[in-house]
């Protein structure tokens, strides 16, 4: 049977009769075949799945941050952005003298404060309920300029822009008095966690309180519901002006948590923060974090386990190779009298590399095209279940990203496995002796 | 097509035949070996392979369960039956006042509350550090805590074992100044035992005015309230390590000098006049045996929530607590088991393919086999022992490299996120790997063996290969 062939792959075209041989030998094995080609599938989306989770880490962490568009975090010195988050005080004078020094190099300078402490809502129109408790985020509606991170899907933005309870003699005395409530603008922006919570909608009223008994509220409106990307979809928080919040929270050193600084076109950053933490008066009290500082103490994050998902791919990598490497080698050396058959008819030992060769790239070919689309598979239902499953991602994450540079280097470890899978049987088969192959029983 | 003729190959068989229809089944182990040591190349690399498949097994396996077992360690570990733990921000009110009525009750042995906040501490030579600090009540806090947390607690503790701060609940008592502070502090900022260790007040908690021992330090143009503790002794953090969380620094504190410090203690209330908030992050409630004995856990848990309705939602018993560790861990664990199981799957299938090798090469073999009255049961088995020789061969080489490939592992991931994971490597649990992958092999080595018994006796042996 197998001279028939040969004899017949003779007469085609040198390219074609090599290639049609090769999938006829593969069929001859089809099961061997087909485990193998599942082997080095699974090895590849395996592969393909760890290598997406680091590049989507890193993505989305280089999105957030951009899509903020602060170029300077000013924080109070001695503490980080994320762990140990310090506070400003006379923040709207800081972020004033600041503003004067940075001149036209700053678009926007705003003042926000987040406390780590919650506040408490409940509908206006339910009384009796229990009220919710939410994270406040103090802000001065004009300062934010280009400043985003967040959308409003429902309603709109602050009515007042301005900060105007600030200018109120109350704010300025620091004599707390629940009247001065009446002067303020009574205006709060919520995100989907905290609306689906209270069940409210943009424009319907809410109470707002510092404490849980709802002692010394005030009634405010909700113009509209909004969306962080840096906020996890299940932490409850509300935007509210600087001032009022400040007031609220009994807290009258206006204190800031960070002041946000976006640079104007061409300005550089790392100038900008060289100016602002060496010879101000303000300097002693402030850090200064650049995009690239917070980018940096957040990669630390991923780097750990982007050293592991490498290590598992290597390992993975490495058993596919042997397994492949196994099966063709084995098939050459069954093949031994067929491939004297072939030399001694005349086929040359360059076409017997190619033709095992074929076979290798072949099976691997196959199996990168299988694990790829497994891959795909795989990383979406990582990205899914991960979303569904852990609570405080923020909602601008993706788990994993399949990228150019993932499909590239995956590509690189197909063509090593196929470079191996091909490679050493095929200089194998050229070693045989054509006699003594003939000679086998 | 061919002739069957019995060449030194074949002599061979008919011994193996002989040797298999008279021996007792217990010596197709040693066949199989015979067999597989035949073919030693293939039977080593394919060997090789399910042992570095088995070894990433093992290594997953292990780490995610060090994940889970380490998250559940404190609770289960700990005295704490029932926790006040509000969420979103909110904070437990006058915590001194719900600890002092909870531990009244009878089924209760002790309860204790806590607090955390950020303060800036002024590091000698290193400037300001912002810190996380957490306000206990030393006594009550270590009687609630496990082995393993006071464990941490080795370099010294606090003097005072109560809160002499809080006082009648006003914060006027004896202000004593201790502090313990992580061994990262101690280490980084060159604080010991014994110094002094400036905190500055936290904005907006200057209430308390006169009651602190409050002088100022010159930062800049400006000047700034500290009130000066004393080191009594550092702690190994459970959150350290050398990634991501290295700048996180915690010092712990008597609960009422923390409030008082971060502004958790007292507000300033309508016409000018301090009023006492004593908000705390969490309570513990810890019941005596007897309750224990009797289940009135769930009981208690109910009249919690009747005693305090503004914290009905966040009370929850130890074991909806570890369901919630549970929950934030499962995702990592589910990971790496995945990864290892994928890993053994393409060594199990490695193992299918070259028996399935196998069997086609000795298609004549069988056939003679079959031909001298072995029965389709016999080599079956014979198949499947081989098949199952290999597996657990591979696994047990694995076993080793697996074990240190988890200590590395572990120990990478607890330095990055400074939680110190607990690598729970005992024999029933090896037990427990080996006899999941012998029990997945075996499905993987029924397919070869079915090819085997499924051959047709003269078909096989006039087969040519």
């Amino acid at each position: 049977m197998s001279l028939g062939v040969a004899t017949l792959l003779y007469r085609a075209p040198h390219s074609q009769r090599v290639s049609v041989y090769a999938l006829k030998n593969l069929r001859r094995r089809l099961t061997r075949v087909a485990f193998t080609i599942l082997g080095v599938a699974l090895s590849i989306a395996l592969t393909v799945t760890m290598f997406s989770i680091g590049e989507g880490l890193r993505l989305s962490t280089d999105s957030l941050v951009a899509h903020t568009r602060v170029d300077l975090f000013v924080i109070a010195n001695g503490s980080t952005y994320l762990l140990g988050k310090g506070e400003l005080v006379d923040s709207t004078q800081l972020a004033g003298q600041i503003r004067a020094d940075l001149g036209a190099e700053a678009d926007t300078v705003c003042p926000r404060f987040e406390p780590d402490r919650g506040m408490y809502l409940r509908r206006a129109d339910a009384p009796g309920g229990p009220p919710v408790s939410a994270y406040p985020n103090g802000l001065v509606p004009s300062l934010v300029g280009n400043l985003s991170g967040y959308r409003i899907f429902e309603g709109g933005p602050f009515l007042e822009t301005g900060d105007p309870f600030s200018g109120d003699p109350h704010f300025i005395e620091g004599n707390y008095t629940p009247a001065a409530f009446a002067a303020f603008t009574d205006e709060v922006l919520v995100n989907e966690a905290l609306a689906r919570k209270l069940g409210v909608r943009a424009g319907d009223a809410v109470l707002l309180s510092a404490h849980y008994n709802l002692s010394e509220p005030t009634t405010a409106v909700v113009r509209g519901v909004y969306r962080a990307d840096f906020e996890s979809l299940d932490t409850q928080t509300f935007h509210m002006h600087l001032s009022e919040l400040q007031y609220m929270l009994k807290r009258f050193d206006d204190p800031a948590s960070q002041i946000l600084i976006d640079l104007a076109p061409g300005v550089s950053a790392g100038t900008a923060k060289a100016s602002l933490t060496a010879g101000r008066p303000y300097s002693p009290l402030i850090s200064v974090l650049t995009d690239s500082d917070l980018y940096g103490s957040l990669a630390g994050i991923y780097d750990t386990f982007q050293g592991f998902a490498d290590l598992i791919a290597v390992i993975t990598i490495v058993v596919a190779m042997l397994f492949i490497s196994t099966v063709m080698i084995i098939s050459v050396k069954e093949r031994t009298r067929e491939i004297g058959t072939l030399r001694a008819i005349g086929f040359s030992r360059d076409s017997i590399f190619t033709l095992v060769l074929t076979e290798g790239f072949i099976i691997s070919a196959v199996g990168f095209a299988l694990g790829m689309a497994f891959g795909f598979l795989d990383a979406w239902l990582v990205d899914t279940y991960i979303k569904a499953t852990v609570m405080g991602i923020p909602a601008g994450i993706h788990v994993t990203h399949i990228t150019p540079v993932v499909i590239l280097e995956v590509t690189l470890v197909g063509l090593l496995i196929g470079a191996v899978a091909g490679l050493i049987p095929a200089h194998w088969a050229t070693r045989v002796e054509i006699a003594r192959a003939l000679r086998q029983e | 097509m061919a002739e069957v003729s019995l060449g030194p190959g074949g002599r061979e068989l008919a011994q193996t035949g002989r040797e298999l229809a008279e021996t007792a089944e217990s010596s197709r182990f040693v066949v199989s070996l015979r067999n597989l040591l035949r073919r030693p190349a293939r039977s080593v690399m394919t060997g090789a392979a399910v042992a570095i498949s088995m070894a990433l097994l093992v290594s997953m396996a292990s780490v995610s369960n060090a994940i889970k077992d380490t998250a559940l360690l404190s609770v289960v570990e700990s005295r704490e039956d029932l926790v006040i733990a509000p969420e979103q921000g909110a904070l437990v009110e006058g915590a001194h006042a719900v600890v002092a009525n909870v531990s009244r009750w009878s089924e209760v042995a002790f309860a204790t509350a806590a607090a955390y906040h950020e303060l800036t501490t002024a590091t000698p030579g290193l400037g300001d550090k912002t810190v996380y600090a957490t306000g206990i009540v030393p006594e009550d806090f270590w009687a609630m805590a496990g082995r393993t947390e006071r464990d941490r607690y080795r370099g010294g503790w606090f003097k005072e074992p109560r809160d002499p701060f809080y006082g009648n609940g006003t914060y006027d008592g004896r202000f004593t100044g201790e502090v313990m502070v992580s061994k990262n502090l101690v280490d980084k900022y060159g604080i010991s035992v014994g110094s002094a260790l400036p905190v500055r007040l936290a904005t907006g908690a200057d209430v308390l005015g006169d009651r602190l021992p409050v002088w100022e330090l010159q930062r800049g143009d400006v000047r700034l309230p500290y009130v000066n503790f004393t080191v009594v002794g550092s702690f190994e953090l459970d959150l350290s390590g050398s990634g991501f969380y290295k700048e996180l620094a915690i010092v712990v504190m008597h609960l009422g000098e923390m409030q008082a410090m971060s502004g958790l203690a007292l507000e300033m209330g309508t016409g000018g006049r301090a009023v006492v908030t004593d908000l705390a992050n969490g309570v513990s409630v810890a019941l005596t045996p007897e309750a224990i004995r009797a289940g009135a856990v769930g009981a208690v848990g109910a009249r919690l929530k009747e005693a305090y309705p503004e914290y009905a939602d966040y009370v929850h018993t130890r074991a909806q607590q570890l369901e919630k560790q549970r929950q934030e861990t499962v995702v990592a664990e589910v990971f790496y088991l995945a990864v290892g199981s994928v890993s053994m799957l393409i060594g199990l299938l490695f193992v299918a393919t070259i028996m399935i090798v196998s069997v086609m090469e000795r298609t004549r073999e069988i056939g003679m086999l079959r031909a001298l009255g072995i029965s389709r049961r016999s080599i079956f088995l014979q198949i499947f022992i081989e098949s199952m020789v290999l597996v657990l061969v591979g696994a047990l080489i694995g076993i080793a490299p697996g074990y240190y490939g988890a200590v590395w592992a572990a120990g990478s991931i607890s330095a990055d996120i400074g939680l110190t994971l607990v690598l729970a490597f005992s024999l029933p649990y090896m037990l427990k790997a080996m006899a999941l992958v012998l029990a997945v092999g075996s499905l993987f080595a029924m397919y070869p063996a079915a090819v085997a018994t499924r051959m047709n006796i003269v078909g096989a042996i006039t087969s040519v290969r």
